[in-house]
């Protein structure tokens, strides 16, 4: 057995051994660790909008958004191998795409330190209430990016805490004050609208 | 999950040609070679064990290493453990209920074995900033090495920081064998100084570096 082979089994989750369903994430993505480009393709599909939507939330501009989604699966098929198997895909995907729009942020930052990051995001006026959404928005971009990363993907994607912390490499607790401090701010500056949360 | 809030859902689909411009992007990455970590921390390993023997054998110049008390052997070969699963674990894409404690735990284990270094005589100050250079130049290596690594994760500077300890650790685990000096103000303004500056050098340079992955 080799040191690779060890060190998977000793440190690859015992989950890794219990089959998973084929056209699952985790499916997919052990065929594609295999070769199998059209299990990309799958993913790929799959996943873009979603990934998109979350990222123009918390990016505040759809260029950013565009930027950060091609990174995040240039960056899936570059560690595609490493993917640990019996961990979730998902998680894992929206961890890619927050580390890549944080970096984005931070080097644009850099190069033009007075640039205001948050652009105009287009919003298509025939999904819900575009001008509610727009505020959205807005007041997103007003969070500092843990508690906007927190509160997106609580409220708005609907994951629970232990994902997010898994997804965030930050412990539960830190996760859920980031989304409790970040509602709060949300809460203060839509309060006139607040009311369809409850 | 629980249900998505009503402000907006994330299940609206893409317009086909910002789809189709996403994936031809990527699509030219799929032929290409994955880079797999165990080569890079395996790569990590032979040459931190390797400078680690060169320095402590082959180098020798005033101190044999064989004249080098065995609490002395301890606490170097304790550093250069550390500096390995430092490395590894830096290096690796594991969970992070599998990689933090090694992590945490190399990080604790170097600083108590570097407090250890202070249980030397309070005698008068020996100035020899060769220990300093020498120690900055044996961590070049692993450093660099750590750093073209680590351009295949998301740039965080927790991960900056163990792999700049891990080379630091060795390099110091080395000089503990070479160096007869064993007064505080030299260990800490010679010794432990570099350790530090090779730490922070290496979360300077990560931030700058362009990455190639930003997979966890």
């Amino acid at each position: 057995m080799t040191a690779f082979a060890i060190s998977w089994e000793v440190f690859g989750p015992a989950m890794s051994a219990i089959p998973v369903a084929a056209d699952s994430d985790e499916g997919l993505m052990e065929r594609f660790q295999r070769g199998d480009r059209s299990a990309f393709e799958s993913l790929f599909r799959r996943h873009v909008a979603p990934l998109t939507s979350f990222l123009t939330r918390l990016t505040g501009s759809a260029a950013a958004a565009e930027d950060a989604v091609q990174l995040t699966f240039l960056s899936l098929v570059r560690s595609r191998d490493q993917f640990v198997r019996g961990s979730k895909v998902k998680p894992w995907l929206y961890a890619i795409a927050s580390n890549a729009a944080r970096d984005r942020f931070r080097r644009t930052r850099r190069e033009d330190p007075g640039a205001e990051e948050p652009g105009e995001v287009a919003i298509d006026a025939t999904h819900g209430d575009a001008g509610l959404r727009r505020r959205l928005h807005a007041a997103l971009q007003e969070l500092p990016a843990p508690q906007r990363e927190a509160v997106v993907l609580h409220r708005l994607e609907g994951w629970s805490f232990g994902e997010i912390a898994e997804a965030v490499g930050a412990s539960e607790t830190a996760v859920k004050v980031r989304a409790f401090r970040g509602t709060q701010v949300l809460r203060e500056l839509l309060k006139d609208v607040w009311e369809v949360d409850s | 999950m629980s249900t998505p809030h009503p402000f907006g859902s994330s299940s609206e689909p893409l317009p086909p040609e910002l789809e189709a411009r996403l994936k031809r992007a990527v699509e030219a990455e799929l032929d290409a070679p994955t880079r797999p970590w165990g080569r890079d921390a395996a790569l990590f390993v032979v040459v931190t064990l390797v400078l680690f023997c060169g320095g402590s054998f082959i180098f020798n110049s005033s101190m044999s290493p064989m004249a080098v008390s065995a609490p002395i052997w301890g606490q170097s070969l304790g550093l250069l453990a550390v500096a390995l699963i430092a490395g590894v674990a830096g290096l690796a894409p594991w969970p992070q209920r599998t990689s933090r404690p090694l992590l945490l735990g190399s990080l604790l284990g170097g600083a108590v074995l570097v407090t250890q270094l202070f249980s030397m005589e309070l005698s008068a100050f020996t100035p020899r900033v060769g220990c300093f250079a020498w120690e900055l130049v044996c961590s070049l290596v692993p450093a660099g090495i750590a750093l073209v690594a680590a351009k295949q994760h998301a740039p965080r500077l927790s991960r900056a920081m163990v792999l700049g300890w891990a080379a630091g650790t060795m390099s110091l685990a080395v000089m503990q064998l070479k160096c007869p000096h064993r007064d505080v103000g030299h260990v800490l303004l010679f010794h432990v100084a570099p350790l530090l500056l090779v730490v922070a050098a290496t979360m300077f340079v990560r931030r700058r570096l362009p990455t190639l992955s930003y997979a966890p």
